[in-house]
C-alpha cells in the first residue's frame, strides 16, 4: 500500500467518525449535543425522551445505516470487478426483483391471505414475514440465474441474463400492483422508499452479523479479484480457478444484495456509485485498497444519506432511495468527466 | 262615459292576467313517482335541506329543479354542477350559469354507489332498494346491502383493483353512478355513454358533522330530504350536546391523545385539521398533533412521535392490533410511549359481523355522535355511564 | 542475476515440456472434433521455439492445450515430468507463464502492480508481497528492460510496452516455460523485432524454455532455435529453422498462387517475371535496390539473361538504362520506377 493509500484511507476512517456522530447528533426532532453524548454514555433516566430517542431510534439506524452502505459497496465493487463492467450493481443479477416480488405477494394481491396465515402459523407477523418473503424471492430469482449463467462464459451475458429475468419479473409485480387494492399500495409504496429505520435492536442480532461476515468474506476475495482485473484467461493462467471463483463471488455479493434488500428495502445507487468514487478518490483499481476504502466510504455516504433524508428539524422524511439517487448521480457524473478517460476506458 | 268603463274592464283585465297566481305547493316531495301533468306553478320539492356543516356541496331549489354544486369533484379537481330535474317536468334550459352542468332526473330509479360509505347512507334513509351495483362485493359490511346482494339484484363493477368497469356499467344503465369523489378517466366515457356520473366527496370535509351530512346530498337525488333533515338533525343535537358537555371538563381532566401506528419508523397519524382530530377536541381531549396542517393523514418519524406523545394519556385510532404483545413484535419502540405501557391503546374493532368484518368504516361516518360518545367515555370515563362501547375497545395485554 | 536458484531446474536436460501422441481439438455434442493428432513435441530448457502454421490451422488451440487453457482430447502434456492432469491451476501457474494475443484494459493501475499479480500462485492471503516477492518482481521488470517504466500508468504505455510488462508478469510466475500465443500481433515492426530479441535473450540467460506463435516468419526463423511447422495436412514439421527451410516444408505449407518461398534469402517474394527480363550491373546495395524496383515492376532479374534483356546499370550517381536505340537515366529509383512504368504503357 502506498503512503497515499494509506492517508486516504486514514481519512475515511476519520470522516466515517465525524459522521456517525453526526447522524447521532441529528434527527427530526433537535436534541442538543450534549443530552445525546449523555444519552450515549447512560447518564440519563430511563424515562427520559431524548435518551431513547437516540438509544432505540438513532443508534440503531445509524449502525444499520453504516453496516448496509458497506454492504452494498463492497458487493457492488465484487459485480463490477467479476462481470468487468462499470454499471454493475449487486441486483444485477435480478435481486431486486426477486425481492420486491416476495414483497408484493405479502404486502399486495392475493397472496395477502395465505401469507398471513403462513406467518401466524410460523409466529411471525407484519414486518419480519416481509424479509422473509423478500430473502425467498431473492434467492429463487439468483438461484434461477446462477443455475442458467454457470453454463455462460461472457460476463456480459451473465449481466443481460440477469436484467432479462429481472424484467419479468418486475412484470409479475406490476400485475399485482394492478390488481391490489389502494390502502395496500401504499404500505408496499412505503416498503420501495427504502429505510434505515426500520431495523431495531432485535433485528440488527440478524442483520449485524449476516452483513459483518459478509462485508469480511467478500474482503477475502481481494487477491481474486485483483486476479479478474487483468480478464478471465489471464486470471485463469495465473492459477485462479476461475469458474469457482467467479460463482462464490457472484453469490457471496448477491446474498449481500438479499440482506440489505430485505431488511431496508430497495437502496439503489450505493452499489454503483461507491465504488467509482473510491477509484476515483484513490486513483487505482488495485483491490488491496479499495476493498477497505469502499467498506469505509459506503458507510459514510448511508450515513449521510440518512442525515439529508431526514431534513432535520422537521417532522417530514425523504424517500431513502429518493435521496441515494440525487445524491449518487451527480457524484458518479462528476467523477466520470473529471477522470479524463473515465474509469474503464479501454 | 261608457268608453272610460271600457277602459277600465280593460285595464282590470290586464292588471288580473298579469297578476301570477301563487305557486300551488305539492304536499310532499316525490320519492317514487313522476310528475303526472306538469303544472309549471307547482313547487314540487316542499321537502328541502338547509346545509349547516358541510362546506364541499350546496344547493338550490327552483320549482322543478335542483341545482347542486360540489365545491371539488376530487383533491383539488374543478367545481361540478349538477342540475337536478324533478322527472315529469321539462328541463331546464342549460345556460349561463347552469352551462356544462349534468343533468340527472330524479328521484333516479337505479343506483350504483362507489364507496361503502355511500352505502350506510342508504341504509340509514331505508332506501336500499335503489341499490343495483357496488364497486366490490366482498368489502360490503352492512347486513341490508349483504341481503340485498344474495338476491342477486346488484351488479358488481369495480372488482379488479377497483378500477372501474365502464362496459359493466353501461350496459347496466342505472340512472346514477355515484363516485367516490377521485378522479377517473372512466367518467367522461361513462357520461358520453347516457349514465350521470356525479361526485360524493364526504371524506374531504373536515369536522365529522360536515361529513355525516352528506346524508342530505344523497338524499337530494332519492327526494328524501324530510327524512334526512330529520335524521340529521336528532344526530347533531345529541352530537353537540355531548361535546358541550365533555368540552366544559377542566383542562387537568382533558387527556393528551395520540393517534397512529409506526411501520419501519414512520408514523401515520391523523393530520391536525382532520375530522379524527376535530372529533378529539369535540370529545374534550388533546391532540398531540392539534397545530399539524394535514387535513387527511400525515407522515411523521418515530423520533418526532416520540418527542410529542410520550406521555399521551390516550391512544386511538392505530392498526388493529389483537394485544399489546404482538404490536411489541411489530414495534419494540412502542413500548416508549406511557399510553402503551397503561394499556389505553384503543381500537374500534369491538363490532365484527359474522363476515369477520368491521362496519366501523360504515356507519361511523353518518352516526359521528356515536363515535363521539365512545371518544368522550374513553377520555372522560366517569361523565357517561349509561353510553355502552359502540365501537371502540381496548387492546388486551395478551 | 536472475531468480533461478533451485539447483535442479538448471541440471535438467530433461524436457521442460513434452508430449506423447497428444490430439487437440474441440469436444462438440455429437462427440470430439481433433485439429491436430498424434503430437510428439519436447522442449528442452532453454530453448526458444517457434511455432509457425497457415491461418486457423490450429496453433492457437495446441498452445492452449498445452497451457491447460482447454483440456487435451487424448494424449498427454507433461511439464517437467509431472502429466498436467494431475496438477491443479494454481501448481501449474508457479510452473508456466502465459502471455496472449488480446489487449489487456486496466485502468488505473501501475507497472509494478501488473507484473505484482504475477506473484499470484505464490503471495498469501490478500494478496501480500513479501520482501523475496518484491524482489523476484524487480527481476522480471529489469530482464524485460521496462525500469524505466515501473511506475507508470499501465493504460498509457504503448502496445509494444504494453506486452513486455505482460512478459514480466509472466516471468514473476517464476515459471521454467513460457508460452505466448501471437504476441506480436497489434505490435509495429521495431517492437516486433525487440519482443522477439527479448525473449532469445531471456531463454539464453537461464533454463527458461520458450514456447511462442507468431505469423512473422522471417523473424521466426531468424531467432528460433527450434520450429515447429504445422503443415496444411495437420503434420508437424519440428527441427532447427534451417532444417525445415531445407526440406522445402514452408513454401508447402504457405506457397500460394502469388508468392514463393525463396529459400536461400529465407523469405516470401511477390511472383513476377511476366514483363520480360531483365539484367542488372553493378553491385553492392544500388544495384540490389535497382534489381528491387525491376521486380516491383514485373521483371524476371538474373544474371545469366543477357540477349534481348532489359540492361540497367546502377552506380553512384544513379542509374542508366540502354536499348538498341536509346539511353535513358536518372539519379533516384523513382524516376527508375516511371521510367519502367512508361515502358509498359508505350509497349
Amino acid at each position: 500500500m502506498t503512503k497515499r493509500e494509506a492517508v486516504i484511507l486514514g481519512g475515511l476512517v476519520a470522516a466515517v467518525g465525524v459522521v456517525f456522530l453526526l447522524s447521532l447528533a441529528l434527527g427530526s426532532t433537535s436534541i442538543p449535543l450534549r443530552r445525546v453524548i449523555m444519552a450515549l454514555i447512560g447518564t440519563l433516566p430511563d424515562e427520559d425522551t431524548s435518551g431513547i430517542v437516540v438509544t432505540t431510534i438513532r443508534l440503531p439506524r445509524s449502525v444499520t445505516a453504516m453496516l448496509a452502505g458497506a454492504s452494498l459497496a463492497v458487493a457492488g465493487l465484487q459485480m463490477q470487478t467479476l462481470l468487468r463492467n462499470p454499471l454493475a450493481d449487486p441486483f444485477a443479477l435480478g435481486i431486486s426483483s426477486g425481492a420486491s416480488l416476495g414483497v408484493a405477494l405479502v404486502v399486495l394481491g392475493s397472496g395477502y391471505g395465505a401469507a398471513a396465515a403462513f406467518g401466524n402459523a410460523m409466529g411471525m407477523r407484519g414486518d419480519a414475514l416481509i424479509t422473509l418473503a423478500a430473502i425467498i424471492g431473492a434467492a429463487l430469482v439468483l438461484g434461477l440465474v446462477l443455475v442458467v449463467s454457470s453454463r455462460i462464459a461472457n460476463p456480459t451475458t451473465v449481466l443481460i441474463l440477469g436484467l432479462m429475468f429481472g424484467y419479468a419479473v418486475s412484470a409479475i409485480v406490476t400485475v399485482l400492483v394492478g390488481a391490489s387494492q389502494p390502502e395496500r399500495l401504499q404500505q408496499w409504496a412505503q416498503w420501495g422508499f427504502g429505510s434505515f429505520s426500520g431495523v431495531t435492536w432485535q433485528r440488527l442480532r440478524l442483520f449485524g452479523p449476516l452483513t459483518f461476515f459478509g462485508v469480511l468474506i467478500a474482503s477475502a476475495t481481494t487477491k481474486q479479484l485483483n486476479a479478474l482485473l487483468l480478464g478471465e484467461s489471464y486470471a485463469r493462467s495465473m492459477g485462479l480457478a476461475v469458474r469457482r471463483a467467479r460463482l462464490l463471488t457472484m453469490l457471496g455479493a448477491s446474498v449481500l444484495g438479499a440482506v440489505v434488500t430485505a431488511f431496508c428495502g430497495p437502496i439503489s445507487f450505493l452499489g454503483i456509485a461507491v465504488p467509482h468514487l473510491c477509484r476515483g478518490l484513490l486513483g487505482t483499481s488495485d483491490h488491496r485498497a479499495l476493498v477497505p476504502a469502499v467498506v469505509l466510504m459506503g458507510s459514510a455516504v448511508a450515513l449521510v444519506a440518512q442525515i439529508v433524508s431526514l431534513l432535520p428539524g422537521s417532522a417530514g422524511v425523504l424517500p431513502l432511495n429518493a435521496v441515494t439517487s440525487l445524491m449518487g448521480a451527480p457524484i458518479v457524473v462528476a467523477v466520470l468527466l473529471r477522470s479524463r478517460r473515465g474509469a474503464f476506458a479501454g | 262615459m261608457w268608453r272610460a268603463c271600457l277602459c277600465a274592464i280593460v285595464v282590470s283585465g290586464v292588471i288580473v292576467a298579469a297578476q301570477r297566481p301563487a305557486p300551488r305547493v305539492a304536499a310532499a316531495n316525490l320519492t317514487r313517482a313522476c310528475v303526472e301533468t306538469f303544472d309549471a306553478a307547482a313547487d314540487y320539492f316542499p321537502d328541502k335541506v338547509a346545509i349547516e356543516d358541510a362546506t364541499n356541496f350546496s344547493v338550490e331549489y327552483r320549482t322543478s329543479y335542483k341545482i347542486v354544486t360540489i365545491k371539488e369533484a376530487y383533491a383539488g379537481g374543478p367545481r361540478e354542477r349538477y342540475v337536478l330535474a324533478q322527472c315529469g317536468t321539462p328541463p331546464p334550459r342549460l345556460i349561463g350559469d347552469l352551462a356544462g352542468a349534468q343533468v340527472v332526473t330524479v328521484p333516479v330509479g337505479s343506483l350504483f354507489a362507489f364507496s361503502t360509505t355511500h352505502l350506510s347512507l342508504l341504509v340509514d334513509l331505508g332506501r336500499v332498494d335503489i341499490l343495483t351495483g357496488v364497486a366490490q362485493r366482498d368489502v360490503v359490511m352492512s347486513p341490508e346491502v349483504e341481503g340485498r346482494i344474495k338476491t342477486g339484484k346488484i351488479a358488481e363493477f369495480a372488482k379488479v383493483g377497483r378500477v372501474i368497469d365502464v362496459e359493466r356499467v353501461v350496459s347496466a344503465r342505472p340512472s346514477l353512478l355515484m363516485a367516490g369523489g377521485t378522479p377517473s378517466a372512466t367518467f367522461s366515457v361513462i357520461r358520453r355513454a347516457g349514465v350521470p356520473v356525479v361526485a360524493n366527496t364526504e371524506w374531504l370535509e373536515l369536522t365529522a358533522l360536515g361529513r355525516a351530512e352528506w346524508l342530505k346530498y344523497m338524499a337530494l337525488f332519492l327526494n328524501e330530504e324530510r327524512k334526512a333533515q330529520t335524521l340529521y338533525g336528532a344526530m347533531k343535537n345529541r352530537y353537540q350536546s355531548l361535546s358541550t358537555r365533555a368540552t366544559a371538563r377542566p383542562d387537568a381532566e382533558r387527556p393528551l391523545v395520540m393517534t397512529g401506528r409506526s411501520t419501519r419508523g414512520m408514523f401515520t397519524i391523523a393530520g391536525g385539521r382532520s375530522y379524527v382530530a376535530a372529533l378529539i377536541t369535540d370529545a374534550g381531549g388533546r391532540y398531540a398533533w392539534a397545530d399539524d396542517t394535514a387535513v387527511g393523514s400525515a407522515s411523521v418519524d418515530l423520533e418526532a412521535q416520540i418527542q410529542r406523545a410520550a406521555n399521551a394519556d390516550v391512544w386511538i385510532n392505530g392498526g388493529g392490533w389483537k394485544s399489546l404483545a404482538v404490536m411489541l413484535e411489530d414495534e419494540p419502540r412502542y413500548a416508549a410511549f406511557k399510553a402503551y405501557r397503561q394499556g389505553q391503546v384503543w381500537v374500534y374493532e369491538r363490532r365484527e359481523t359474522p363476515t369477520g368484518g368491521n362496519d366501523y368504516w360504515s356507519r361511523s361516518v353518518t352516526r359521528p355522535d356515536l363515535v363521539l360518545a365512545d371518544l368522550v367515555k374513553i377520555f372522560h370515563p366517569t361523565l357517561t355511564p349509561e353510553h355502552t362501547f359502540e365501537w371502540y375497545k381496548p387492546v388486551p395485554a395478551r | 542475476m536472475t531468480p533461478y536458484a533451485a539447483p535442479e531446474l538448471c541440471a535438467d536436460l530433461e524436457a521442460a515440456l513434452r508430449t506423447r501422441d497428444l490430439a487437440v481439438g474441440y469436444r462438440t455434442r455429437r462427440g470430439r472434433r481433433a485439429v491436430l493428432e498424434h503430437v510428439n513435441l519436447a522442449v528442452r530448457p532453454g530453448e526458444l521455439v517457434c511455432l509457425l502454421g497457415p491461418n486457423g490451422i490450429g496453433k492457437s488451440t495446441l498452445l492452449r492445450t498445452l497451457a491447460k487453457m482447454q483440456p487435451a482430447l487424448w494424449g498427454s502434456v507433461e511439464l517437467g515430468g509431472a502429466d498436467l492432469r494431475s496438477i491443479t491451476h494454481a501448481e501449474l501457474a508457479r510452473r508456466l507463464g502465459v502471455v496472449l494475443t488480446e489487449r489487456v484494459a486496466v485502468e488505473a493501475l501501475p507497472v509494478r502492480r501488473i507484473v505484482e499479480l504475477g506473484r499470484y500462485p505464490h503471495s498469501g492471503w490478500f494478496g501480500r508481497i513479501t520482501n523475496r516477492d518484491r524482489h523476484v518482481v524487480d527481476w522480471a521488470i529489469g530482464a524485460v528492460g521496462a525500469r524505466h517504466l515501473a511506475e507508470c500508468d499501465f493504460s498509457r504505455l504503448s502496445d509494444g510496452e504494453r506486452q513486455r510488462v505482460m512478459i514480466a508478469r509472466a516471468l514473476a510466475q517464476e515459471p521454467v516455460l513460457l508460452v505466448l500465443d501471437e504476441p506480436t500481433a497489434f505490435l509495429d515492426v521495431p517492437s516486433r523485432v525487440e519482443l522477439m530479441g527479448l525473449l532469445r535473450q531471456l531463454t539464453r540467460e537461464g533454463p527458461l524454455a520458450v514456447v511462442v506463435s507468431t505469423h512473422d516468419l522471417e523473424l521466426a526463423l531468424r531467432t528460433a532455435d527450434v520450429v515447429w511447422l504445422v503443415m496444411p495436412g495437420g503434420e508437424l514439421m519440428t527441427g532447427a529453422p534451417e532444417d525445415v527451410v531445407l526440406s522445402g516444408g514452408l513454401g508447402q505449407a504457405f506457397e500460394g498462387r502469388h508468392i514463393r518461398f525463396h529459400p536461400e534469402e529465407r523469405t516470401f517474394r511477390l511472383l513476377t517475371g511476366d514483363r520480360g527480363d531483365a539484367v542488372v550491373h553493378g553491385s553492392g546495395l544500388r544495384a540490389s535496390l535497382a534489381t528491387a524496383v525491376l521486380e516491383r515492376e514485373g521483371y524476371s532479374v538474373a544474371a545469366g539473361f543477357e540477349a534481348c534483356a532489359l540492361s540497367v546499370h546502377a552506380h553512384e550517381s544513379g542509374w542508366r538504362v540502354l536499348t538498341d536505340d536509346a539511353e535513358w537515366s536518372g539519379a533516384d529509383f523513382a524516376s527508375l520506377a516511371v521510367f519502367l512504368r512508361g515502358r509498359r504503357t508505350a509497349a
